[in-house]
């Protein structure tokens, strides 16, 4: 009987699966984007050494779409965009700092990992800093009080 | 990207191929809004009812169709309605990676003199609409 049921179920499963498949309407989902995906795959650049410049920069910037995956990472298409961009501003010449000018203009700085320090990210930097200080002070405290 | 002009664009038109719209051709020395929007996206269609009460205002909204399909975008507007005054068929993305758009819906209002004076990421309503866009539009007598 137990056997059975495992037939039926998975014959259930495996009907079910193909249904869906077939209803999928690929039109909505269809992926203009695999051009540039493509493009950005098989980029051509003209030196190894510009080629790794060019990877490591996009690795270091946040797909704006995405919660924690960078340019090469992630399957998005805008990050397939970003990438693309990124590596024709490289082999036209820009500067690392000319593509982060670019990208953070337009996404703003949520796509740094390493964001600039200024008043508004101060927190960010130097509160762990002031955490740490304010943890030895009552670490000190402890230690002394019970001596 | 906002207090800087409308970057420079030329795209095909949703509704005709052969039509390719400019920055110069839709600026047209009023405010405007440009709302990108695309049919896979649920959330453009419960904004859809809103900006077709802005367009009976008499606000001119710009369309940026973004990463759709032609097909299935027409029959979207067929069902709903059509509260644009022209609509850019963006299939790649390009004006919207431009814009820093980074997802459906989004609102930039654009001014008289083609500068984006706001932008807002989410579905339109009338309480995010006098909020945020009315003030920026006093002075204009719209």
């Amino acid at each position: 009987v137990k056997q059975l049921i495992y037939v039926v179920i998975s014959l259930v499963f495996a009907s079910v699966s193909v249904y869906a498949a077939q209803s999928a309407d690929n039109s909505v989902f269809y992926d203009a984007n695999k051009e540039i995906a493509i493009k950005a795959d098989l980029f051509e650049f003209e030196s190894d050494e510009q080629r790794q410049r060019a990877t490591e920069l996009a690795r270091q910037l946040r797909c704006p779409q995405c919660q924690n995956q960078n340019l090469i990472e992630s399957n998005s298409p805008i990050a397939k965009d970003l990438r693309l961009r990124v590596f024709e501003m490289m082999k036209d010449g820009a500067t690392e700092q000319e593509v982060v000018d670019f990208m953070t203009k337009r996404f703003g700085e949520f796509v740094l990992y390493d964001p600039v320090v200024s008043p508004k990210t101060s927190v960010l930097w130097f509160l762990p800093l002031i955490i740490l200080v304010f943890a030895i002070y009552l670490a000190a405290r402890t230690v002394v009080r019970s001596k | 990207m906002v207090g800087v002009p409308l970057p420079a664009f030329n795209l095909q038109g949703l509704y005709d191929e052969s039509q390719f719209y400019s920055r110069d051709d839709l600026l047209d020395g009023d405010f405007m809004l440009i709302n990108v929007w695309a049919s896979w996206c649920a959330a453009c269609k419960s904004e859809h009812g809103f900006l077709t009460r802005l367009q009976h205002q008499g606000i001119d909204i710009i369309g940026l169709n973004y990463r759709d399909e032609r097909k299935p975008a027409l029959s979207m507007l067929k069902d709903l309605g059509d509260p644009y005054q022209a609509i850019i068929y963006d299939i790649h993305g390009s004006l919207a990676l431009d814009l820093g758009v980074i997802g459906a819906p989004e609102t930039f209002l654009i001014s008289p003199a083609g500068e984006i004076v706001h932008r807002f990421s989410g579905v339109l309503d009338k309480q995010i609409w006098d909020k945020q866009f009315v003030p920026l539009l006093v002075g204009v007598g719209k």
